[in-house]
């Protein structure tokens, strides 16, 4: 059992420990990082502001995801990537898709840009045909106040088949994988535990000495526990 | 030419790119301290006692604030006098801010406040506007506007018709949640970032709270992530409660609101009843106009008294009226007091307009755009308001007729009429409604502006100026206007922060005005400038001050050129000076505001819409499918920023009209306080088919900033179009027998209602 847990970040391998297991992805983003180009809308799964895309080893092949960072635990990041907004580009170096979104005026207060450019990156990753109903799709958990959207849809219907962004399958590889995990803190005075188990044993015998532990798959309930 | 171009907003990629930075993304100050602000559970009551200790005495926590803390007056209102900072004795809303928690760090702070013991003793609590109409409680007295004699005209007209219109509020749910941090200075001084449109006014306020004067605050603003109107008086909240805690500890202060807190703690758009009664001839020409408005104000005056004017001012819409008699009831009710937004009581005013076309138009079985052609303000009308002001450039039949024409309104509607025949369960319905709305701030002083312009030696340019940026790509506006002035590039120009010691005394970037003031502003201080530019390029060269042009980033006279960096240079070492102020006040405006007659607008912006929608019978389900859009922005001075307002705004409208619901329940609490059970609209509900179009023949008559129009607030309006195809979608569920009253917002639930509410015979 390791006590720390290893993600990559934008390309980097990272490696955390005695963290608060109830900090959100949100809030390691923004208060340990610095990088709050990812932002907070609503704090509870349903405006998309926070948005990143989570890639992850699936039978030796990455499968991205957009993901809301605001009510994901950080130790749910252990084995993945996670890809930020200024991970994919800059305003000197910007990737496609930020282009894409600046030239077509697809961003007016820009608090709900990040996210979006990050739904669409998840998008390109999929094989899809790129109509309406699929960008509709896509975007679905993006709420967006001031465009109306229509500049985000000519964006993303000009997107193309690149995705422009390094596939990071060799360091997503380099990570430990199979072993359990036990990410723990003392916050306050309560020793607060999350356990990361990778096999179905390992889990099993982790009920069975924690018979009343909270079980976290999505976490979109639970999450709204700690944040609201 | 840097104007009437399509340049993307300054901070796009930025934005993109997720670097452009947001009140909570500015690196933190050391030792920051962050705030929690408690709420009232309870609608009305007095405290009858209340036990911080626990709350003082838990982990974190640096200092707990209520009302007996603050050392000036405890009022934020703009100028009500009658919203205090914390209750004192008094709670009126449910969410009302009791008292403050500092602690070091947010979850302390929100912890300790749990912790606190309140007694209340409930008080009997007014939540609606029928409740308030019959205890008589108001937030001021009622108000009458008259032109002719409208009960006489009703009465000999040959037809009659009366009707009532519920409208429903808004939250603004701009995406960036309310937010302020506030920093300890020299002199017991505190700097106040603060997201807001109205950096004058949280300076006014804090410095009332704190009991100092506004030479000891300062209050910065970069960019706001979306506002809406509901950052105009309401972040004074957030500011002054830490600007309070900075002089409390000594140290810098954050106060961000969680959403919830946010929708519950904050104003909103308002809701009215309408009710109406109208004779007409048998063309459908309206001879007379009664309406009754009736608002819930809230809790207290904010901007209350303004919006229901500004309400009264659009009962007309764009039609001319030949006798009108509009009552205005504002009431106050134990809710949040309601606020600013989009619009500004316009969209409830000529909301209730356009029903009263439709239900003339039904009586008479003709079709809505005859009539709306019929009335319109124009040729051989009285083009005379209800208010007294003159209607000098009546384009709207022309605007209504070109998009009848470009969108095949009348050949879809029979085709809609056809498909209805045979379409069992799903029925459309189609709309063309027009948009006439008054630009200025009703309030005459509000209509001024400051900007600060620096040119350094190098040739590079700093601008500042009194408005603030939410998005709406205001400051690329002034940026293109000042660029167009030098004849230089964009890039050349640095776009600063708004701050209250820059430019003083600004007003909010507020009734759509943000452009027409700061634009013209930032002129005045450009030509300053670029006219000592043009003496001291004169005088080097030897020739005439007219002679000297400026082109493509360079400096012409008499055979001689240098470039704009060099000549600055030059005018720098021959001790010129080279930063100016300006300013600017909107010219013919005068009303008086007691009878609201005269000419409170400076000018009118004009635009039409054409809404298709289908409804499910059985469920009330809707889709609005087709949207044709035509807008008047005079000579855009930017055509995608504009396109940007139009979109943004109708959606923003269709919202308001559709599926935005905020339900009290009747103890007061706001039911639908977080975006799971608040729905704004979404990818999916914008329409597949969207075509908007600039008005070509668009030109301002009145000398604004490149003859271009405010375009913030009045495509919001346009989606008056979909409210009315959605109730003709509800008449044609029963064959086009009888009208029902179809309420605001027309979600599922209500349509279904009104399709219920016609009897099937
Ligand atoms: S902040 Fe709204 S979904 Fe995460
Ligand atoms: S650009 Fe403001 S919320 Fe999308």
């Amino acid at each position: 059992m390791r006590d720390y847990i290893q993600f990559v970040l934008d390309g980097e391998i990272v490696t955390e420990s005695r963290l608060d297991p109830t900090m959100t992805v949100l809030q390691y983003l923004r208060e340990r990082r610095m990088k709050t180009g990812t932002k907070e809308g609503c704090a509870e799964g349903d405006c998309g502001a926070c948005t990143v895309v989570l890639d992850e080893l699936v039978d030796g092949k990455i499968r991205s995801r957009a993901v809301n960072t605001c009510i994901l635990f950080i130790g749910t990041l252990d084995g993945k990537e996670l890809r930020t907004v200024e991970g994919i580009g800059t305003p000197d170096t910007p990737n496609k898709i930020q282009e894409l979104v600046a030239d077509k005026h697809a961003s007016q207060c820009g608090f709900c840009t990040p996210g979006i450019v990050m739904s669409l990156v998840a998008l390109q990753t999929d094989d899809l045909p790129r109509t309406r109903d699929n960008i509709d799709e896509a975007l679905a958990g993006n709420l967006c106040r001031c465009t109306g959207y229509g500049p985000i849809i000519d964006a993303a219907m000009a997107m193309g088949g690149e995705a422009g962004i390094p596939d990071n399958a060799q360091a997503l590889k380099a990570l430990q994988h199979g072993e359990l995990v036990k990410l723990s803190a003392n916050i306050y005075g309560t020793d607060k535990r999350f356990f990361i188990p990778k096999t179905v044993i390992q889990l099993a015998k982790l009920l069975g000495e924690y018979p009343k532990t909270t079980l976290l798959a999505g976490g979109t309930d639970i999450g709204l526990w700690v944040t609201k | 030419m840097s104007v009437h171009k399509s340049v993307p907003h300054d901070s796009a990629l930025k934005q993109a790119c997720g670097t452009a930075q947001y009140l909570d993304d500015i690196p933190e100050p050391k030792a920051l301290l962050h705030m929690y602000i408690a709420m009232s559970s309870e609608a009305h009551a007095q405290i009858k006692s209340m036990d911080l200790s626990a709350v003082k005495n838990a982990r974190g926590v640096a200092c707990v604030l209520t009302a007996k803390d603050i050392p000036g007056h405890n009022d934020i209102s703009p100028f009500g006098g009658d919203d205090p900072l914390f209750a004192d004795g008094l709670v009126e809303y449910v969410g009302q801010p009791i008292f403050a928690v500092v602690a070091t760090t947010r979850e302390l702070a929100t912890r300790a406040a749990k912790l606190a013991k309140i007694d209340y003793a409930p008080l009997p609590a007014i939540i609606t506007i029928g409740q308030a109409r019959d205890a008589e409680l108001v937030i001021e007295p009622a108000k009458t506007m008259a032109k002719g004699d409208a009960p006489k005209a009703i009465k000999s007209a040959p037809h009659r018709i009366e009707g009532k219109l519920v409208i429903g509020g808004q939250d603004h749910f701009y995406l960036e949640g309310m937010i302020a941090m506030s920093l300890p200075m020299d002199d017991g001084d505190v700097h106040v970032y603060s997201s807001t449109q109205n950096p004058t006014e949280i300076q006014h306020v804090v410095a009332h709270v704190l009991g100092r004067t506004q030479k000891d605050v300062t209050v910065e603003v970069r960019r706001m992530g979306g506002a809406f109107g509901g950052k105009e008086t309401q972040p004074a909240i957030m500011a002054a409660a830490s600007a309070l805690a900075v002089v409390k500890t000594g140290q810098a202060v954050k106060c961000r609101l969680d959403r919830d807190d946010d929708m519950k703690m904050t104003g909103k758009r308002h809701d009215f009843i309408y009710c109406y009664e109208c004779g007409y001839d048998e063309t459908g020409r309206i001879m007379g106009l009664k309406v009754v408005l009736e608002s819930r104000c809230g809790r207290s005056k904010d901007l209350s008294g303004p919006i229901n004017d500004r309400a009264m001012f659009h009962t007309d819409n764009a039609y001319d009226l030949p006798t009108a008699h509009i009552t205005s009831h504002r009431y106050k009710t134990h809710t949040v007091s309601n606020t600013a937004f989009r619009g500004f009581g316009g969209p409830q005013g000529m909301l209730g307009i356009e029903k009263v076309i439709e239900d003339i138009a039904f009586s008479l079985n003709k079709d809505p755009l005859d009539v709306r052609l019929l009335n319109a303000y124009g040729e051989g009308q009285t083009n005379n308001t209800p208010y007294g002001q003159t209607v000098e450039d009546a384009v709207i039949k022309e605007i209504l007729e070109a998009l009848a024409q470009t969108s095949d309104y009348r050949k879809r509607r029979a085709e809609i009429r056809s498909f209805n025949k045979t379409s069992k369960i799903l029925r459309k319905g189609i709309a063309i409604t027009p948009v006439k709305f008054g630009i200025s701030f009703t309030k005459t002083h509000l209509n001024q502006a400051g900007a600060l312009i620096h040119v350094y030696a190098d040739g590079s340019v700093h601008l500042n100026h009194g408005g603030t940026e939410m998005g709406q790509g205001l400051f690329i506006k002034v940026a293109q206007v000042v660029a167009e002035e030098f004849k230089i590039p964009l890039a050349q120009i640095k776009i600063s922060a708004t701050r209250t010691d820059k430019v003083p005394n600004t007003s909010a970037t507020a009734a759509s005005s943000g452009t027409d003031l700061n634009g013209m502003a930032a002129l005045n201080a450009a030509r300053k400038i670029k006219l000592r530019l043009i003496a001291h390029a004169a005088k080097k060269w030897g020739c005439a001050e007219t002679e000297i042009q400026f082109e493509g980033g360079h400096i012409y006279g008499t055979g001689q050129s240098i470039s704009f960096a060099d000549l600055t240079l030059s005018a720098y070492e021959a001790r010129i000076q080279l930063s100016a102020t300006g300013f600017y006040k909107t010219p013919k405006i005068r009303y008086n505001p007691a009878t609201l007659m005269g000419n409170p607008f400076y000018y009118f912006a004009y635009g039409a819409a054409v809404s298709e929608v289908i409804i499910d019978t059985l469920t009330g389900e809707n889709k609005t499918t087709r949207v044709d859009i035509l807008h008047d922005c005079g000579k855009s001075l930017n055509p995608a920023i504009d396109l940007g307002q139009i979109e943004g705004g109708f959606i923003q409208g269709m919202g308001w009209l559709t599926c935005e619901e905020l339900v009290y329940g009747t103890d007061g609490h706001l039911k639908t306080h977080a975006p799971s059970t608040y729905k704004i609209p979404t990818i999916g509900d914008r329409p597949k088919i969207m075509n908007i179009a600039i008005w070509d023949k668009g030109r301002n008559r009145e000398a604004t900033i490149y003859r271009s129009k405010a375009v913030g607030e009045p495509p919001f309006m346009l989606a008056n179009s979909v409210h009315c195809a959605l109730a003709d979608a509800v008449c044609a569920a029963r064959d086009y027998k009888s009208r029902a009253a179809l309420n605001t917002p027309a979600t599922p639930e209500e349509i279904l209602r009104a399709v219920m509410s016609i009897s099937n015979v």
